[in-house]
């Protein structure tokens, strides 16, 4: 470890021998990699609770096109930040310097995220404008931040298919007398911790790293390989402070950052009130006021300083009829409030690509979004408070089955929110074809779809005619075919449902070749994607995220004079990932085609992998299994 | 909807500015602020088109020009007012107004904005509720140093409500009038544009689009600039009323191609006692004036910088072609394109040489530069990529080009050239450049050039395969991509490389079990991408009782009809030539014989568009089957009104695509 740091200090900006030579990179590292990391350290300095100094300091060698965006440095700042000093240099091929980062190499610019009306997110860009492959830049910059309520993470092998790593260190320094927390991820080492002036230093690092692949189905934590995550016990921002050791610590901060804020004009609490005074079940009145809120209000984000924690004021939205999840979330606490409903404010990560929440690890930067969670003596209403057509008390795959933040008068709580399980995830779809004796059919489809599956749908629902029908081009699984009539409803239940209805003209719904037909009877729920198959060895679980399961019953009325001259056998499957059933029968006259297909959720070892494959294979194998007609007896 | 006929029927003018004075008084603003109608605030839907998340109710801005006596400098006055009608809750975007500011990069010239009001109306209960806007709804998003969007979001706002904002925008960039677009994605139901130049400047205006000009005047007249001096100059008014919304559809050049809009470009400058100064009047002006500017034909001078690259060249090759392919060759290989793309140099081809890397212009420029050095005869051409949008021929604007490319004349052979492209063959342009016409530039002012494709977007598919008694395909499947096809392959392996570009081609084809899989010509631009697999493939057929059915395609033909939607409202722009042929040679398993096959068709579009042939036969002993698929579309535009007939001729090849064989056993 000494020699280690002894080879740090040496590494000063003013060696200028060819050290950074593309040719002395290990062969190995450069296969089929697009830039190399030669040596990279991020040092956070904890100076006191309240301030910190991060600098970053990297060399990497690009070695073609497609690494370019490794010779682009992208500082990000906000308001609390503070950019101390940016450095550069550029090498040729040789580790020769070419130039030295100029002012005029670096360009500042706005980093509103794209929900976002406004926000004070900038970044400057560092650039050299070199394309002589293979070349090396040279990176050095120096942030002080006043948030401390974040601590940085590391995952150095994110990029894991451009980028391999010669040596990449991360480190966090602590006074004497604070503490830091970390959780080690996805196998990384364990820290080399020293004593530093009564305070503590912890150092990880990774060594010849070389390029490897994204697996598909990988758990989301998995995708973004060996890290660290660190955050801080106690800290200070903006003149609040504050302690994150328990998740109850972490919801007391929220509950401090949210005190008297959840005040609302006297008209508007009246309104309410008077709104609600004849309805009796708590639920109701409930779903009352989450409509009022979403009649009252729209989704504007606007985050600024500690506005990007704190939620605005009741009354300010009240005023503007705009805010963003904190604000409509605590405006939704308030307007609950006054009929003398007690809820609480929660932080949820949202999305349906979410990794999940890790429950040993409370941390603010876990967490992303903020809904509104109302304990009752039965079930437990969850409100999203952004959404102006949302049903009632449901979740969805956005903020649905996972971990949540409740920020409780007695402090932080980690809870569950609601689970939407097989039960509840579905869809059906009734088909009725008219088959013609060219082929062409009219086909009349009623589908319901349930849970998660509806989201997409009720989505459809809020755009307008034209968008609609563009989405059900998009949607409808059927290579030829003519919408000519179509209908989007929801019922707006705890578990939602979409109704779609279709009427539809289907080109050539069997193909006419010839005295025969051939008719694959499966019209639109053909499985399309197979996963793919890897010729190295699988690393990570496989992870199915949803349960769900998928019914059609296709009818067809056959023209005269048609004779089924072979048809596809029964088919059933069933493994660990789900089971699938198909046939076909005739019926008075009519060919009637069933398919049954339930996907299980759940996490599975690493070698199970090509099963899942071959599970797909099948699948896709059978749905386009086909009846053969022919015609005239 | 209107239907669009074809580019010449376009409503395109070029409005000549009219010799007769007439003294106008200033006409009433078609709205004020604040001035709402109670029926268009309590309506529900717009009628025009039921289907829009919100509609523009007017959209007003009025251009004039004033002095700043302290500056002495000339202002452009931007007075706008924009109210709009919210009809529901996926239209509340539009509750949310930008305005776009800029800053010259020596920071002298700004725009700013002043007199900002803004207002939320909502009936409630029989009557109007205003809520006005106020600073806390006001932000100013520093994009870059350059750029600054300053954002207005509406308070209040509701199913139903009508928003409204008032500004006028003050713009030290006295040459450049706004452009104004009367159509958006959301209908219009009045918009108007009003601009006052004093004769000081002279502009030209392009007016393009589908719905007319409701009101069309050009005036005469006399303005104050604020100094109490009276000045003579033009007054223009153009009016639009019931736009429809208009949105991007696939197959098209750009939507601005067909959008409404009016726009100025400066044409001359006649200040008191200054010289007048003419902006590129005629096109022959246009080619001398960039064959002027430092960043353009100024370049093309210093060459000493590559003097000795094209010395090498020189003892190599010996005549003007094999010299050309070296130069070429020397480009393409050496300097990586940026995607920026432009005809001004970055800073200088010397220096876009040093760093190898550099815009569309660095790289053609110093393409011209090399040749030049060879004494190859040889001139810059500026073109419009198809993004954005046509040049025409009847307006000398520069702003109308975003690209440059390098014609060669060796005897009388002419070449376009594009080396930004590293896989693209010499001699044939990429896509983005095929957009109508191009300007070829030079000191005697220069000439038009055909952007036309020389090339194809080409695929050929050879397949030969042998079939056991269980329906298994065992044997060969070529795939061959020539001119554009082979180009757009090329990219995808160059930026994925050519693992996962092989990955990508088993992923496509996951039935199949590849045992062999090839790339050839990966970096042979002249010669064509051939991909090599051998595979057994088995789902393709299938076996039932005595009969093996099989679908000959075996997922290589067409099994989507690219045209979904029914009815289309541009032109379909192919931008090239596309050929299509597949052949398959099929052993069919011992005791076997072929009891069907799909019946062979031929079909044409009009004109000698396009032609789609499919041949089945089965060899004399009976043992072979054979398929042949061509497809081969000449034609690049089809419009509207021919639509139908390009939609029906892939319902056909889908449709044959489909069919299959029946094999019985004997």
């Amino acid at each position: 470890m000494k020699a280690l740091l002894t080879f740090l200090t040496i590494l000063s900006f003013q060696v200028a021998d060819a050290q950074w030579d593309a040719a002395k990179i290990p062969a190995d590292l450069k296969e089929k990699a697009h830039a190399v990391m030669r040596m990279k350290e991020t040092i956070f300095n904890v100076k006191n609770m309240g301030e910190a100094t991060q600098t970053v300091h990297y060399v990497v060698t690009i070695l073609d096109e497609q690494g370019q965006d490794y010779a682009n440095a992208p500082v990000f700042y906000d308001k609390f930040d503070k950019i101390n000093d940016i450095e550069g240099a550029l090498y040729d091929a040789k580790g020769e310097k070419v130039k030295r980062l100029k002012k005029d190499d670096i360009k500042d610019y706005s980093a509103i995220s794209g929900f976002s009306l406004f926000e004070d997110h900038r970044y400057k860009l560092c650039e050299f404008k070199y394309a002589n492959y293979p070349f090396t830049v040279e990176f050095k910059y120096e942030i002080t931040t006043k948030n401390m309520m974040m601590y940085p993470s590391w995952f150095p092998h994110s990029d894991i298919e451009d980028l391999a790593i010669e040596q990449d260190f991360f480190k966090v320094t602590m006074p004497a007398g604070l503490d830091m927390r970390y959780k080690e991820m996805n196998g990384i080492g364990k820290p080399n911790i020293t004593d530093v002036n009564g305070g503590k230093s912890y150092l990880w690092m990774v060594q010849n790293v070389k390029v490897g692949e994204k697996e598909p189905y990988s758990p989301k934590w998995a995708k973004r390989g060996p890290g660290v995550l660190t955050a801080p016990t106690q800290f200070e921002v903006q003149g609040y402070r504050g302690d994150m050791r328990t998740w109850k610590d972490l919801g007391d901060f929220d509950n401090i950052l949210g005190e008297n804020r959840d005040i609302l004009p006297e008209n508007v609490k009246q309104e309410v009130i008077e709104l609600t005074k004849n309805i009796t079940d708590p639920s109701l009145k409930i779903k009352k006021v989450y409509e009022y809120l979403q009649s009252k209000t729209r989704y504007i984000s606007i985050q600024l300083g500690i506005g990007g924690w704190q939620p605005f004021e009741a009354k300010y939205v009240a005023e503007k009829g705009y805010g963003d999840c904190k604000a409509l979330s605590n405006y939704g606490k308030a307007l609950l409030k006054a009929i003398g409903i007690e809820s609480h404010y929660t932080s949820v990560r949202a999305g349906d690509d979410a990794p999940e929440i890790l429950a040993d690890f409370p941390a603010m930067n876990q967490f992303n979004h903020v809904i509104l969670c109302v304990p009752m003596k039965a079930d437990t209403i969850w409100l999203e408070c952004t959404s102006q057509n949302n049903p009632f008390g449901y979740m969805g795959d956005f903020t649905g089955n996972r971990q949540a933040l409740l920020a409780t008068p007695q402090g932080g709580k980690l809870v569950n929110t609601p689970r939407y399980m097989s039960a509840d995830n579905w869809q059906t779809k009734r088909v009725d074809v008219n088959l013609a004796e060219d082929g062409n059919a009219t086909a009349e489809a009623k589908e319901t779809y349930s849970g998660i599956l509806q989201d997409d749908y009720a989505s459809a629902m809020e755009v307008g005619a034209e968008d609609q029908k563009k989405f059900l081009y998009k949607h409808i699984n059927i290579p030829s075919f003519e919408l000519n009539q179509h209908t989007i409803t929801q019922e707006k239940l705890k578990i939602p449902k979409s109704r779609v209805k279709l009427s539809l003209m289907v080109r050539k719904c069997a193909a006419k070749s010839g005295t025969r037909m051939f008719l694959s009877p499966n019209l639109m729920s053909a499985v399309s994607y197979i996963p793919p198959i890897s010729e190295k060895t699988r690393e990570s679980e496989v992870e199915l995220i949803n349960a769900y399961t998928e019914i059609d019953t296709v009818v067809y009325t056959l023209p005269k004079n048609l004779s089924i001259e072979a048809q596809p056998s029964p088919m059933k499957i069933e493994t660990k990932f789900g089971t699938y059933q198909s046939e076909s029968q005739i019926k008075d006259g009519k060919l009637i085609y069933i398919r049954k297909f339930v996907r299980n959720k759940g996490k599975f070892p690493s070698i199970v992998y090509p099963e899942l494959v071959d599970f797909y294979k099948k699948i896709s194998k059978f749905d386009k299994s086909q009846v053969v007609l022919k015609i005239g007896v | 909807m209107k239907h669009y006929f074809s580019t010449q029927k376009l409503l395109l003018f070029f409005v000549l500015i009219l010799s007769t004075t007439i003294q106008i008084i200033a006409q009433d603003a078609p709205i004020k602020f604040g001035k709402i109608d109670p029926k268009e605030l309590q309506s529900k839907v717009y009628e025009k088109d039921s289907s829009a998340e919100a509609v523009v109710l007017a959209d007003f801005c009025e251009a004039s020009y004033s002095y700043n006596s302290s500056t002495g400098s000339l202002k452009i006055n931007y007075e706008r007012i924009r109210r709009i009608k919210i009809l529901k809750k996926s239209g509340y975007d539009y509750a949310t107004f930008t305005i776009p500011m800029f800053q010259s990069k020596n920071k002298t010239a700004r725009d700013y904005v002043d007199a900002l009001k803004g207002a939320t109306y909502n009936w409630v209960d029989g009557k109007m509720v205003t809520e006005k806007l106020n600073k806390e709804g006001i932000f100013d998003d520093k994009k870059s140093d350059n750029y600054t969007v300053k954002k207005v979001t509406m308070s209040g706002v509701k199913e139903g409500s009508i928003v409204e904002i008032s500004y006028r925008l003050i713009s030290d960039f006295d040459s450049e009038i706004r452009s104004w677009e009367f159509q958006e994605e959301i209908p219009t139901v009045w918009s108007e544009y009003r601009v006052q130049v004093p004769n000081f400047y002279q502009f030209r205006m392009i007016n393009q689009g589908y719905e007319p000009l409701v009101i069309n005047e050009i005036t005469q007249s006399n303005f104050n600039l604020g100094s109490g001096e009276s000045f003579p100059g033009t007054s223009y008014r153009f009016a639009v009323k019931d736009a429809p919304a208009i949105k991007e559809e696939p197959f098209i050049t750009t939507i601005d191609d067909y959008n409404n809009k009016i726009e100025f470009e400066l044409a001359a400058t006649r200040f008191p006692n200054q010289m007048e100064k003419y902006y590129s009047i005629t096109w022959a002006d246009f080619g001398k004036t960039l064959m002027e500017y430092e960043r353009v034909g100024k370049q093309l001078k210093s060459r000493g910088f590559i003097k000795d690259i094209a010395e090498n060249i020189k003892k190599t090759a010996k005549d003007a072609p094999e010299r050309l392919a070296a130069a070429y060759q020397y480009i393409q290989k050496t300097m990586t394109w940026n995607d920026d793309k432009g005809f001004f140099v970055t800073e200088s081809l010397k220096k876009a040489h040093e760093i190898k890397t550099g815009n569309v212009a660095d790289i053609n420029m110093m393409l011209i530069a090399l040749l030049k050095e060879l004494e190859i005869t040889v001139d810059p051409v500026v073109l419009s990529t198809r993004s954005h949008g046509r040049v025409l021929d009847s307006y000398v604007l520069e702003r109308k080009f975003n690209y440059v490319i390098a014609q060669v004349t060796i005897g009388e052979q002419k070449i376009l050239l594009d080396a930004t492209e590293p896989l693209l063959k010499m001699g044939t342009l990429p896509q983005r450049c095929l957009n109508g016409q191009g300007r070829l530039v030079n000191e005697l002012g220069g000439e038009w050039v055909d952007l036309k494709s020389t090339d194809k977007q080409s695929r050929t598919v050879v397949m030969s395969l042998e079939m056991d008694a269980e329906g298994q395909m065992k044997g060969e499947v070529t795939i061959s991509h020539q001119g554009y096809a082979a180009h757009g392959e090329r990219g995808l392996i160059r930026k994925d490389k050519k693992d996962k570009y092989l990955e990508n081609f088993k992923k496509k084809r996951s039935l199949w079990n590849i045992s062999k899989l090839d790339l050839e010509n990966i970096n042979d631009a002249d010669q064509p991408l051939v991909t090599k697999c051998e595979a057994v493939i088995s789902e393709t057929s299938n076996v039932a009782g005595d009969r093996i059915y099989l679908k000959p395609m075996l997922g290589e033909g067409e099994d989507e009809n690219p045209f979904k939607n029914p009815t289309r409202n541009f032109p379909v722009d192919l931008a090239s030539p596309i050929e299509e042929y597949i052949i398959g040679s099929y052993t069919i398993p011992e005791g076997y014989v072929v009891e069907e096959l799909p019946k062979s068709l031929k079909v044409s579009l009009p004109d000698d568009g396009g032609k789609f042939t499919f041949i089945v036969s089965k060899s004399e002993d009976g043992k072979k089957v054979g398929i042949t698929s061509k497809i081969n579309i000449k034609k690049t535009v089809f419009f509207t009104d021919e639509y139908e007939l390009i939609k029906n001729f892939f319902d056909q090849i889908v449709q044959k695509h489909a069919e299959q064989i029946v094999l019985k056993k004997k």
